[in-house]
């Protein structure tokens, strides 16, 4: 991919920030959760305020620049940038150019956005009765101070924001994310605490918009997964040979790194373009993200099936992107509106 | 030709699926996933119930699919506690049975099977612990990793390297019955795993440790042929882990399908939905094909490690396969449940016990050589 000189600068400073600051802790992000100093010091390079203005402490950075930051910190540590995802894509997307902004940008809080519109089984939302906010929430970023649920008010869904009222009850250890932490939240709020910041609809249409950024995250991960067992099979032997002298491994490796290459070309080659690209993109680097790491599993063996080897986070967190960030039926349904028409994909 | 399973046995799946079902609760299945406990208790039950019978193994084959099916991790835990003791059915002499075997088989004491080095999974033969000749014995020392049953187990079947490698790679290495109470020997748990956390395993590391000449199994230099042997039996009970897991996977999306159904939930009659279910239950059925057919090889003392190799390369590899696009499917509804546990699990069918490569290997090595 070729990039402009100022593109190549920030890519060269992300990197550097993680290898120095986020690959020596990425095995203790995933077994203890990201620490408060790596969350400041993230909100001091504005990766947390990525897209927001500078009039309100954000980074203001363009599309690029922050898929590269994606991109290269889900290679290292996918828990962290799914963090940076939550803040930008989803946080500072909802609140638009509200103060709170501010906050999120300077690290001072952390927002967590429910994902409630990819379940398609009914699960009762909280609820607003005789003036009271009730309800639980599971929600990926247990540091979160504040968060963004569906709200049922009057037989009209609406999503709020709450920035008190709410409880962490108990943690989970999920399938992936393991650093971002995933909670179950208890509500129980006054009707003032919630302020009604959009509508029901608004997080998938938020979730829509950052297929893009979905991507360059599945692509961080497929990269990351496959650099491990690159150096794997050109370090450990058996039978005699570097496991890269053996056809089947060498063939996967490389077809696998193939695919993620051009998607990477495709993804990065119009990152203003239509949606239909970037769902596109989306979608076929969810899938590579899947094949990558279960390609990087396998040449790891044994190995590979334990934490400390940093090979099977990626395992489960491609697993994981896909099932927080898509529905894929809806997803194939709206790429299919796109390329064959709004007649298609019926039935 | 015959496709159905006897009637004593389907009896006995029946049964096995309802042990599971009572006994395999989502509470114990957790703790031991969390903690990565192993559930002593539920390894008596099953004892205790007739599913650990060496004597019968169709039992044992429709078991452990059924356990696997509801848990891998409890499935798997509750049926290997005699890991690795038809080795000495086939190649022990009376005394050693009597010394090892029976405890085992009693549900007393539980064994394991220890083969693979640090250095060497796949490859066998490339194992570095060493047996020298000592007195009327011989001296152990080396370590071995990712051994199931590895910290809980009484005694231990043992490939180790007697003879140095040169011309006598695969005839240098011979088994031994190594105690868990033997000086120079330590055991300790392996944490960490993806999944299949109920189940022990653990890093062995033997320091002179003394190994008397009667605990020799069979012949010194045949060892690797042992191991080899064993895995004609233990790929088949693999296949019999992973066709459990894909069924329950399965089992797990029609559920979730009927949930949407009943919801009035358009997606359960999308054509899209149902090839997902189409796709799979056809691979499963196949790989549950495949691997009774190795099975009734086996059971009826006429082994084809082709089909032993074939059954457990897709059986696992349908595991592996089918919880992953069932997971996809079921998007943040399914990570919300078991199926993110059988997810993890599923990934090591395709490891141990042989990898998809070295299933290949043995398939293709073989094929040519005619029946």
């Amino acid at each position: 991919m070729k990039f402009s000189e100022q593109h190549e600068l920030v890519q060269d400073f992300i990197e550097e920030f993680a290898e120095k600051e986020v690959e020596p802790v990425a095995l203790s992000i995933e077994r203890e959760s990201v620490e408060r100093q790596l969350i400041l010091k993230m909100a001091e390079r504005g990766y947390l305020g990525a897209l927001a203005p500078e009039e309100l402490g954000g980074a203001n950075l363009d599309q690029v620049s922050y898929m590269l930051l994606l991109e290269l910190l889900a290679k290292r540590s996918p828990s962290l940038s799914f963090i940076v995802f939550m803040q930008n894509s989803l946080v500072l997307n909802l609140l638009g150019r509200d103060e709170m902004v501010r906050d999120v940008a300077t690290g001072k809080q952390l927002g967590a956005v429910s994902l409630r519109v990819l379940e398609r089984a009914n699960r009762a939302v909280p609820a607003v009765e005789h003036g009271k906010l009730r309800g639980e929430e599971e929600l990926l970023c247990t540091a979160a101070s504040f968060i963004i649920v569906p709200v049922a008010e009057g037989g009209e869904e609406k999503l709020a924001l709450l920035d008190k009222g709410f409880s962490l009850r108990t943690t989970r250890r999920g399938l992936g994310f393991r650093g971002a932490g995933l909670g179950l939240f208890s509500i129980d709020a006054e009707e003032n605490d919630m302020r009604i910041i959009g509508d029901g609809d608004a997080v998938r249409r938020v979730l829509l918009e950052s297929s893009r950024h979905v991507a360059a995250i599945a692509l961080g991960i497929a990269e990351g997964a496959l650099e491990k067992a690159v150096a794997y099979a050109k370090q450990r032997s058996a039978f005699g040979s570097k496991l890269e002298r053996f056809q089947p491994i060498a063939f996967d490796l490389t077809l696998s790194l193939s695919r993620i290459d051009t998607l990477r070309e495709y993804l990065f080659r119009n990152v203003d373009g239509p949606l239909k690209e970037g769902l596109a993109a989306k979608i076929m680097l969810l899938d590579a993200a899947l094949e990558a790491t279960r390609t990087a599993m396998q040449v790891h063996g044994g190995n590979g099936y334990f934490e400390e080897y940093g090979i099977e986070k990626y395992y489960r967190d491609a697993m994981a992107l896909n099932t927080y960030t898509s529905d894929r039926t809806e997803d194939m349904i709206n790429l299919s509106h796109f390329i064959l028409g709004k007649e298609s994909a019926e039935l | 030709m015959d496709f159905e399973l006897d009637e004593k046995t389907i009896k006995m799946k029946e049964k096995a699926r309802e042990f599971a079902l009572t006994e395999f609760t989502s509470e114990l299945a957790e703790l031991c996933d969390r903690e990565e406990r192993y559930p002593d208790e539920i390894r008596r039950k099953a004892y205790a119930a007739g599913f650990i019978d060496m004597a019968n193994p169709w039992t044992m084959l429709v078991a452990m699919e059924e356990f696997c099916r509801v848990d891998a991790g409890l499935g798997v835990s509750a049926l290997v506690s005699a890991f690795g003791s038809e080795v000495l059915m086939l190649y022990g002499s009376e005394a050693q049975k009597k010394k090892y075997l029976e405890p085992v088989l009693r549900g007393e004491k539980i064994s394991a099977f220890a083969v693979t080095d640090p250095g060497a999974g796949s490859d066998v033969a490339g194992v570095s612990a060493t047996l020298t000749k000592k007195g009327n014995g011989y001296l152990l020392n080396g370590q071995k990793i990712f051994i199931t049953n590895g910290s809980i187990a009484n005694h231990y079947y043992l490939l180790a390297r007697s003879s140095p490698p040169g011309e006598k790679r695969h005839r240098g290495l011979s088994m031994v019955i190594v105690e868990a109470d033997m000086p120079g020997f330590t055991a300790v748990q392996m944490k960490g795993k993806m999944g299949m956390r109920a189940s022990n395993t653990a890093e062995l590391n033997f320091k002179d440790v003394f190994i008397p000449e009667e605990n020799l199994i069979g012949e010194e230099g045949k060892g690797f042929y042992y191991v080899m042997t064993f895995f004609n039996i233990s790929r088949i009970y693999v296949a019999a882990q992973a066709v459990g897991i894909a069924q329950g996977a399965l089992d797990r999306f029609k559920a979730y399908v009927e949930k949407l159904r009943s919801e009035g939930n358009r997606y359960a009659d999308y054509e899209s939905t149902q090839f997902v279910a189409a796709e799979l239950a056809t691979r499963v059925e196949a790989a549950r094909m495949l691997t009774y057919k190795a099975a009734s090889r086996l059971f009826n003392f006429n082994p084809d490690p082709v089909l032993t190799s074939m059954a457990k390369y897709f059986a696992a590899e349908t595991a592996a396969l089918c919880t992953g696009s069932m997971l996809k499917f079921m998007g943040k509804d399914g990570v919300a449940t078991d199926m993110e546990r059988l997810y993890r699990d599923a990934k090591i069918m395709e490891i141990w016990e042989g990898s998809n490569e070295v299933e290949k290997l043995v398939i293709s090595r073989m094929l040519g050589r005619g029946k």
